[in-house]
């Protein structure tokens, strides 16, 4: 049976400079599982759930909460007798609205979730009792089998931020967690952080009537799962240093300070794939100077579960040709710089957006002006609108205090943090080809 | 190192963008026209520990180093691999099919508009790059984008195709917006896939 996963490392520039200097070459690491149905055997995977509903005052407002039990309700009648769903709501304390196994019942689960604004549990927002809830009852149905998720969905600063971060770190060998904003005065960075580093999603909810369509697309995505558990991992050759590494796709983030370890290997893990949707990393590798001739980089390897099956391993040499033919050496890989464009859009804006918390105006904007050209020169209309957007609120109101210069701002990190990649029937055209 | 012309950083070669500002930043030729630092004892060693390791080698290579970054800093005539690319004057551009089709094949650009399209037998008119004969199923329009080679830049804009252009990977092009074009980028036109492909004169 042909692989049902598809790796490729690639670098930006096939042949570099022979030179007296070091330089820095870009390396794409790209993981794509087969779409249920094309080739794949199509295993189901059942669904062990975990949701977590806020029902602080503020979701009163905009029928946040409203959209939030329509969403559920939608949640439930989708699922399959062998899933599993437990629904926790938390204010002040933490409620079990509906056991994992209650979900025998659908309609009686209902009829609770209709009930959640009846529930006596105050109006604060206390997140982490309503997490470690929900991962209690998670934990009661866990297989390796399962795809094991908590959706954590808030539109407010909670209390004891550390502590939601430090029970997500503390499970995420067990579950993932994905993460919903609501409105402008949720912490993005403890959601961001809560997501991605659990191979869960984030999701920047402005509108509440989107609330729905998002719960549609983590179920559509749970079950588009065809591979489990990726992993790329690095070993680089004596000389080679990675002086960054970025997730390319399907979002874009830093992944922190890489960290070799003794044996100058590195690994990152890119939690499970959707069948079609390319889990990749971008790397950037700081090169030092050679004499012309071919030299082999790094090995690298993506690791992954087959469910039904077991682990498979790819493996390919990352190599690079050092020249003196300055013609070779300016070609360059298209597919790998439109990323490396796409992660520097995101560097700005990050940039950008940590001068501006600092209260350096000037720099910020440089730096989003600069961003703003590069969105221009890809063409994404959409990142161009939403920095400009972003720019102007900085240059009026001179603070992120406000309610539409935080909006302004989330509509900028999720438009930057969404890789474009290639469109759904251009996709289709290059399955007939293959 | 890559001086960026907005804030004066040093950037480390190979940088498309200023580590410092974010701008785009414009290559010369990188220190290439002598030979690199002299042979390494150990291959893999990083310069600056080739430096310690040989007492007085260092100090050639260092001398090569200076005199080849003055070379480089006389305008490049080097093609830009990336950034805001300036074609040097005589140039040659073309567009080779690298998938579906009859790959391998080129299509020379001319300076001003390059149409990419199919035989329109109404008015008789032939595209510059024309895909009829690497289209059976006609998912080409006849005309169906517009490459201009002009004023040292490459540009591309869909002029109303049915199944879009696509550049990169990104999402298709919108009618009427061109795009900047480089050496290496990849451009899928209904089924065949193209790569553009500068020549510069050595």
């Amino acid at each position: 049976m042909a692989d049902p996963v598809v790796f490729e490392a690639l670098v930006n520039r096939e042949n570099v400079m022979s030179s007296a200097e070091n330089f820095v070459l870009h390396l794409l690491l790209q993981a794509t599982a087969a779409a249920k149905g094309q080739g794949v055997n199509g295993v189901r995977l059942p669904l062990n759930l975990g949701v977590v509903i806020d029902r602080s005052g503020s979701m009163y407002d905009e029928r946040r909460l409203e959209f939030v039990v329509e969403a559920v309700k939608f949640l439930v009648d989708n699922l399959e007798p062998d899933d599993r769903v437990a629904i926790v709501a938390f204010a002040d304390q933490a409620h079990i609205v509906a056991a994992g196994d209650q979900i025998r019942d659908k309609a009686a689960v209902k009829r609770a979730i209709d009930d959640i604004d009846m529930l006596e549990i105050g109006g604060g927002t206390q997140m982490a009792l309503g997490m470690k809830a929900a991962i209690e009852e998670v934990k009661k149905n866990l297989a390796a089998s399962r795809l094991n998720r908590v959706l954590v969905l808030t539109d407010g600063q909670t209390y004891e931020e550390m502590a939601c971060l430090e029970l997500a770190r503390a499970n995420k060998a067990q579950m993932s967690f994905s993460a919903m904003g609501v409105g402008a005065e949720f912490n993005e960075k403890l959601l961001m952080q809560v997501a991605q580093e659990t191979g869960g999603k984030y999701h920047y909810i402005g509108d509440s009537a989107q609330i729905p369509q998002i719960f549609e697309d983590e179920l559509q995505g749970l079950r588009a799962v065809t591979a489990r558990n990726g992993r790329f991992d690095l070993a680089l050759s004596q000389g080679v240093q990675i002086r960054e590494a970025f997730r390319a796709s399907p979002e874009i983030y830093s992944l922190g300070e890489p960290l070799l370890d003794a044996e100058r290997k590195i690994s990152y893990a890119v939690g499970d794939l959707e069948g079609g949707v390319p889990a990749s990393i971008l790397l950037s590798l700081v090169l030092p100077p050679r004499k012309p001739g071919v030299v082999r980089l790094a090995r690298a390897a993506f690791h992954y579960e087959l469910p039904g099956v077991g682990e498979r391993e790819l493996a390919a040499d990352v190599t690079v040709n050092y020249t003196l033919d300055r013609a070779l050496a300016s070609k360059a890989n298209g597919r790998v710089m439109n990323l490396v464009d796409q992660v520097a859009i995101a560097k700005l804006q990050a940039k950008a957006e940590e001068e501006f918390k600092q209260g350096n105006v000037d720099r910020a904007t440089k730096l989003l002006t600069n961003a703003i050209a590069s969105t221009q020169k890809v063409g994404n209309v959409k990142a161009t609108q939403a920095l400009s957007g972003f720019m102007e609120q900085i240059k009026k109101t001179q603070t992120l205090e406000s309610k539409a210069a935080k909006t302004t701002l989330l509509q900028a990190q999720a438009v930057v943090r969404k890789t474009q990649m290639l469109d759904p029937e251009a996709l289709k055209e290059l399955k007939d080809l293959e | 190192m890559i001086k960026c012309s907005e804030c004066g950083y040093e950037n480390t070669e190979g940088l498309d963008y200023c580590d410092s500002c974010g701008a785009a930043l414009t290559h010369a030729a990188p220190a290439a026209e002598t030979a690199p630092a002299q042979e390494a004892a150990a291959a893999t060693a990083p310069s600056a520990e080739v430096g310690s390791e040989e007492g007085h080698g260092a100090e050639p290579a260092a001398a090569e180093a200076q005199a080849a970054q003055a070379a480089a800093a006389a305008p490049a005539e080097a093609p830009q691999p990336s950034a805001t690319p300036s074609l040097p004057p005589g140039s040659k551009v073309k567009l080779k099919i690298v998938r579906g089709g009859r790959k391998g094949q080129e299509f020379p650009l001319e300076e001003g508009n390059n149409v990419i399209g199919r035989f329109d037998p109404e008015s008789g008119a032939f595209p510059e790059v024309d895909l009829e004969a690497d289209d059976p199923e006609a998912k080409v329009s006849r005309k169906h984008a517009l490459i201009k080679v002009e004023n040292g830049k490459i540009t591309i804009e869909d002029i109303g195709s049915l199944n879009g252009t696509y550049v990169n990977r990104a999402p298709r092009l919108q009618p009427g917006q061109p795009v900047e074009l480089k050496g290496g980028d990849e451009i899928i036109v209904g089924k065949t896939f193209f790569q553009v492909v500068v020549e510069t004169p050595s």
